[in-house]
Order: structure tokens, then C-alpha cells, then sequence
């Protein structure tokens, strides 16, 4: 059985009449890509901030690489990486001695550090780039040195809290794919976003958060096991009566349908051969419709079940 | 020593604009002391600048030896005009000033003077009140007062007025001489106008550039990734401090050096007081800029405080004026600024007040002081922005908690 890489044990932190994390707990096995997924302010930074020791918490326990995690415990901060959402560079070094500083601060020789430095460069694909300075890469390149700042020193643990925000899709792509060739190469990971598509693509286990508590945590499979809603279809259809939505609604497996005057959504639960059955009744009744489309639950899903609402707001 | 070489990297960046502040500051600096050694002090330079200034003309209808007496005498102050003894000219004249006064000597001058009457025997006109004609009047009112006092010890009105011209016309050329001429020849007055613009310089340089490194190093982002890492937070703020601190007294080493040029050689005597006075100096920058670094962090915000700091503190406290020109009301405010005491202590040290060692470490220990409060307001500073910002992200200032 992997070892326990990072242990949260019932976390409280309190900004005054706000519980930021409320009886968190969190046990992250070594070389999972473990997600956490939460809407804004459900309380993600604040336990990677928890985590390592950059704030000071009510109640709870962290380990890390079992052993407690302190302000000054720099033997374990010596094995973390971190990588934030805003690039922490300066814009005074260029790209190889901004990494080698990030480096510098925990690995203090320097033939190993040269090596380390390489290493990362070529990882983010910044081979090219060497002498340029921030100011003059562009932002996908920014972002690349951003996580070479934070991986140099080659970490057992990286900590990456929304790195893709605001980020284009080719360089987003860029960085999952990173994310996941350092777990490849024994790498443990924590990603926290906002983004459910990035965290079923990338984590192999996730935990979901909202108002500071975890509402649920399992494989994606298995948190897609814990809703109701299996399959949801979308028939784009004018004016269907009551009563061949009361029909659609009793066949077996569906649990609700809604027409909103433009479309047919049917919810089912489990069963084979939803749509056929669905297309059937309308075909019964000589229903003319246009597109016909089946969606499998989202982790999205997952949170409007278990929360009333959506994951994110409609502009994110 | 990461950090540390960081930070001179980055100030590497920056360092052209202290050596800007650098060459503009030794290009005006040693000119201007040098040439303040031929024309006496800043006020007498002023003064005399003004009077050369200021033109007249001068109708004398009583010619008499007295009458030209009083003439010469003004003349010798003054640039004077000729114009046409007409009304409508002289009006035009002093309208659109092409002469400050016209004076008109009237007739019986010389008689009336004799009587040490001195009511009327000129008539005076001008336009446009201002410092010019003050000192004017004043220069003609010390004149009667001269001659009277001449008739008065039974001299007549001719030699009176000849001694009177003489005795003032000398009274110009007199300078503030040292009251100790001793130890004033180790740090001649000329000499210690170097240091004195020395005070304004040193603050600008050092917020100039300081700040920006500074704020570079405690930008949050950076701060969080450091603050994650494996290096001891202590040792961060103790690698930024020595790189502050190498950078500050580098500046100040640039400034005594390039005075020791200026001087002719090594510090004698004094003069190495003077250069301990500017070093403690250097460290009340050094403090000021530290403690706006840990709450600016906008460049635009650094440049205008530089501005107000350097400019407004050298001008109130007597560094591009001298304090003796200075209101007793800019004085009392000036008195709450570390500028004032420094110029206090190089007026002690060349010889402008009268020499007191207990004086001068007074004044020294207060300017320390100044740095050890700003020291103090930024530890407060930099804890309560750390707690401020704990909700969020919680990064540590560079300075105290590191």
C-alpha cells in the first residue's frame, strides 16, 4: 500500500466569524494527482496555505511525509514545490538564473544545482529561451518558466493552485500534460481548481470542497457513483405536450423531464437503452425534432446534486 | 547567500539612476563649491547678486561733492541707468521697468545734509514694490544714517559723506568668518558646502534606487515562493538587509571619496567629523527608504515621495538655503526632520556656529535616533501588513519576519 504523503486531520481555520475550513480532513497517497475542486472561496488556497505552514489554523493536525509540518520545517519544505496561479518570477533575471535561484533556495550546490536547472529547462521546453527575460517571453512561455521555478529541485511533492487560470488552451494543454508526466516520473501531486474538466482529466482521486467543508472525495468514477443522474439526454423539440412528458418521465430509469419549449431534457438513472426508449415514444406520438444528443454526468453534476448549485459561475 | 546575489543582480539593474543622481550631483556639487570659496557665502552671493540687478537712475540737481558723494556710493551697489529728465520718460521707464527707481537729488542737498537734515533732500520713485526696492531703501536709509552719525561726531558734510560711502561700501564685502578659526582651516566653509548638498543627494539616490530592489524583493508573489521554500526566513531578511546595506554605504563611499578630490587630499581634523556626520546621515536614508519599501509598492507612489522627501526636506532645512535665511516657522517644522540636524551639525563643524563637541553629538544622536525610529515604524509597519494580508495569502515582509 502507497505511503500516506500528506495527512490532514479535522482543520479549523476561523478569520474571525468566518469558518474558512471547518473540520477538514485529507489523507493524500503517494503518487496520486489528487485534485482539489471547489467554487472560489470554498476554502482551497486556505488549506494549501495551511498546509505549508504559511498560516496558522484554530485546530487540526497536518503531516507531511509523516511528520508534523511546522513554519520551520524545512527538511519536509525542502521535498514540496510550489506553483501559484500568478507568475512569481523576476523580471530582473533572466529565465536560466531565474530558475537557478528558485532552485538556489534549496539546493545550495551548485553542480547540482546547474543540473537541476537543466533538467527543468528542458522539461518546460524552455531550451531556447535561456537568456531571455520575463518581459520578453509571452504568456504561455511565462507560465512554462513559472513551473520550472517551482519543480527544479526536483520535489516529491507539487503543489499547484490554479496554475491555468487565465491561461490559452494550447498552453493550458501544455501544463496538464506537464502535470502528468511529473507524476510519471514519481512525482506526487495536488492540483486545485476550479475547473472540473482539468481535474477529471488530470486527478486520479478528488476531493470536492465548498464553504471550507469536503462534501464528497473518490475517484471521479466513484464520485459520478454517488449522484442519482447517470445519463441526461437533449432533444431539440417544439411544443410537446404534458402528456407525453408525463409518458417520457414514467419510462423505466427516467427520474425527471423538462421541456423549456426549445428542448427535451430527460434525467435517467442507471439502464441501458434510454434514448431508444425516449425516441420511441416521441416517434409513437409523430413527433418531429431536431438534434439528439446524450450527456454522461460531470463532476459539475456532482456538485449541483450534493449542493443545489453549479460548480462555477457561467463566466468562468 | 542567494538571496544576496539576487539582489544585487537586481540592483545591477537599477543602478544607473543612482549613478545618475551620482554624476548630476558631483557635476553641480564640486563646481558649486568651488566657486562658493571665491564669492563669499550663499546669502552675501544672493544679496549681492540682487543689488547688481536692480537699476536706477539718478538725477542730481544740487552737483555738489556731497550730491556725487551719494551718487558714487549707489552706483557702486547698484547698475545705474540714464534716461531723459523727462516726466513722461521717466514713467514709461519704471512702467515697463527698464529702471527699478529714479532718484532725483534735490537742490540745497548738500546745504541740508550739513544741517544733518535728511527729510526731502531726495525724492524716490517707483513702481513695483518688491525685494529690490527694500533693499534699496534700505541701503539709502543706512547711508543717512551713516553720514548723520558722521556730522554728529563733528566731521563735515563732504568727509562725512566720504566715510559713510567707505565704512558701507567695505560693510558688503564682509563675510561670516569662523568663530573658530582653528579647526575651521580642516574644514574650510567652501569645502562644507560639498557635505552640505551632500544631505540632499544622499536621500534621493538612496530612495531612488533602493526602493525599486526592495520592492522588487518583497514583491508577494516572490515572497510566497520563498517563503514555501527550504531557505530560513531569517536568513532571507539578513541577505537583504547586508545587499541594502552594501548599496548605501557604496553610495556614501562614492561621496567621500570624490570629496577627498575635492579637499586636496585625506581628511584632516574636522573634516572626518563631517564625514561621520554624513555616514550616520547615510543611514537615516537607508532606514527611510526601507520603511517605504514595506508599504509602497508602486513605483509612481516611490517617485513622488522621493521627490517631496528630498526636495522638501533639503529646502526647509537648510540645505539649498541657509538656515539663517530661513523663517523661524520653517525652522520649528524643520526641527522634526533628520536634514536639519544633520545641517545643524556641519554648521558646527565649518565654523558657521561656534564649535561644541557635546553640541555636535547631540546632534549626530538625534539624526541616529531618526534612523532607529524609522527602523521601529517599519517593524510595525511590516507586522501589521503581514496580518492584514494573513486572510488572503499570508507572505512575510522581507525586513522583520523575513
Amino acid at each position: 500500500m502507497a505511503n500516506t504523503v500528506v495527512k490532514i486531520n479535522n482543520l479549523v481555520k476561523r478569520y474571525g466569524e468566518l469558518i474558512a475550513l471547518d473540520h477538514f480532513s485529507l489523507d493524500i497517497k503517494e503518487g496520486e494527482v489528487f485534485g482539489l475542486l471547489g467554487p472560489n472561496g470554498s476554502g482551497k488556497t486556505t488549506t494549501i496555505n495551511c498546509l505549508l505552514s504559511l498560516l496558522a489554523f484554530d485546530k487540526g493536525d497536518i503531516e507531511v511525509f509523516g511528520k508534523e509540518m511546522t513554519p520551520t520545517a524545512y527538511d519536509i519544505k525542502k521535498e514540496i514545490g510550489v506553483i501559484m496561479q500568478n507568475v512569481a518570477v523576476y523580471d530582473e533575471l533572466t529565465v536560466s538564473e531565474n530558475i537557478d535561484y528558485f532552485c538556489g533556495l534549496y539546493i545550495t550546490d551548485k553542480e547540482e544545482r546547474r543540473k537541476c536547472v537543466e533538467d527543468a529547462i528542458k522539461f518546460v521546453g524552455l531550451e531556447d529561451f535561456r537568456k531571455f527575460y520575463p518581459k520578453k517571453l509571452s504568456g504561455g512561455l511565462l507560465r512554462r518558466l513559472n513551473i520550472a521555478c517551482g519543480i527544479a529541485h526536483k520535489p516529491k511533492l507539487i503543489i499547484l493552485d490554479e496554475p491555468t487560470v487565465a491561461v490559452d488552451p494550447q498552453s493550458r494543454n501544455n501544463i496538464l500534460e506537464g502535470i502528468q508526466e511529473l507524476n510519471k516520473q514519481g512525482a506526487t501531486i495536488i492540483y486545485t481548481s476550479h475547473y472540473m474538466e482539468e481535474v477529471e482529466q488530470i486527478c486520479t482521486r478528488i476531493a470536492i470542497m465548498d464553504k471550507g467543508r469536503k462534501i464528497a472525495e473518490g475517484t471521479k468514477d466513484e464520485l459520478k457513483r454517488m449522484i442519482r443522474n447517470t445519463e441526461t439526454v437533449n432533444i431539440e423539440i417544439l411544443n410537446v405536450s404534458e402528456d407525453i412528458i408525463r409518458e417520457i418521465s414514467n419510462l423505466p430509469h427516467v427520474y425527471q423531464a423538462d421541456h423549456d419549449g426549445e428542448k427535451l431534457t430527460v434525467y435517467c438513472s442507471g439502464g441501458k437503452h434510454n434514448l431508444i426508449r425516449i425516441l420511441d415514444v416521441l416517434q409513437k406520438h409523430d413527433m418531429a425534432f431536431g438534434r439528439v444528443y446524450s450527456e454522461l454526468p460531470t463532476l459539475n453534476d456532482v456538485f449541483l446534486e450534493i449542493t443545489g448549485k453549479a460548480l462555477r459561475d457561467k463566466e468562468d | 547567500m542567494q538571496i544576496f546575489k539576487v539582489f544585487m543582480k537586481v540592483l545591477k539593474k537599477r543602478i544607473r539612476y543612482a549613478m545618475l543622481y551620482v554624476g548630476i550631483f558631483l557635476g553641480i556639487a564640486i563646481p558649486m563649491s568651488l566657486n562658493s570659496s571665491n564669492s563669499g557665502s550663499t546669502a552675501e552671493m544672493f544679496v549681492k547678486e540682487s543689488r547688481s540687478k536692480i537699476g536706477i537712475c539718478i538725477f542730481d540737481e544740487d552737483d555738489t561733492p556731497e550730491s556725487r558723494e551719494f551718487s558714487d556710493y549707489l552706483a557702486e551697489k547698484y547698475t545705474i541707468k540714464e534716461l531723459k529728465n523727462d516726466e513722461e520718460v521717466v514713467m514709461d521707464s519704471l512702467f515697463y521697468m527698464s529702471v527699478d527707481r529714479v532718484i532725483s537729488i534735490n537742490k540745497g542737498f548738500a546745504d541740508r545734509l550739513a544741517k544733518g537734515e535728511t527729510e526731502g533732500i531726495i525724492d524716490s520713485r517707483h513702481m513695483h514694490e518688491s525685494y529690490n526696492s527694500m533693499l534699496l531703501e534700505q541701503d539709502i536709509n543706512s547711508y543717512f544714517s551713516s553720514v548723520s552719525a558722521y556730522i554728529a561726531g563733528g566731521e563735515d558734510a563732504l568727509t562725512a559723506s566720504q566715510s559713510a560711502k567707505e565704512a558701507l561700501t567695505a560693510d558688503a564685502d564682509v563675510k561670516v568668518i569662523s568663530f573658530t578659526d582653528e579647526g575651521n582651516a580642516d574644514y574650510p566653509r567652501d569645502f562644507a558646502e560639498y557635505y552640505r548638498y551632500m544631505a540632499y543627494i544622499l536621500i534621493a539616490a538612496v530612495i531612488g534606487t533602493l526602493c525599486p530592489v526592495l520592492m522588487a524583493m518583497n514583491n508577494k508573489e516572490i515572497r510566497y515562493r520563498t517563503n514555501c521554500s527550504s531557505l530560513d526566513s531569517s536568513s532571507y531578511t539578513k541577505q537583504v538587509l547586508l545587499g541594502s546595506a552594501v548599496f548605501v554605504i557604496g553610495v556614501w563611499l562614492i561621496f567621500v571619496i570624490a570629496g577627498m578630490i575635492l579637499y586636496g587630499g585625506v581628511y584632516k581634523g574636522r573634516a572626518w567629523l563631517a564625514v561621520l556626520n554624513s555616514f550616520i546621515y547615510t543611514l537615516v536614508a537607508g532606514s527611510i527608504t526601507v520603511f517605504l519599501s514595506a508599504f509602497v509598492n508602486n513605483m509612481d507612489i516611490i517617485n513622488f515621495i522621493n521627490q517631496a522627501v528630498s526636495l522638501g526636506m533639503s529646502f526647509m532645512c537648510g540645505v539649498f538655503v541657509e538656515q539663517e535665511l530661513l523663517g523661524a516657522g520653517v525652522l520649528s517644522a524643520a526641527r522634526f526632520m533628520p536634514a536639519f540636524w544633520y545641517i545643524k551639525a556641519n554648521m558646527l563643524l565649518d565654523g558657521t556656529e561656534t564649535f561644541d563637541s557635546t553640541k555636535l553629538m547631540q546632534y549626530m544622536l538625534i539624526e541616529a535616533a531618526f534612523a532607529v525610529v524609522m527602523a521601529l515604524l517599519t517593524i510595525v509597519v511590516s507586522k501589521a501588513r503581514y496580518n492584514s494580508t494573513a486572510p488572503q495569502k499570508r507572505t512575510a515582509p522581507a525586513v522583520n519576519n523575513g
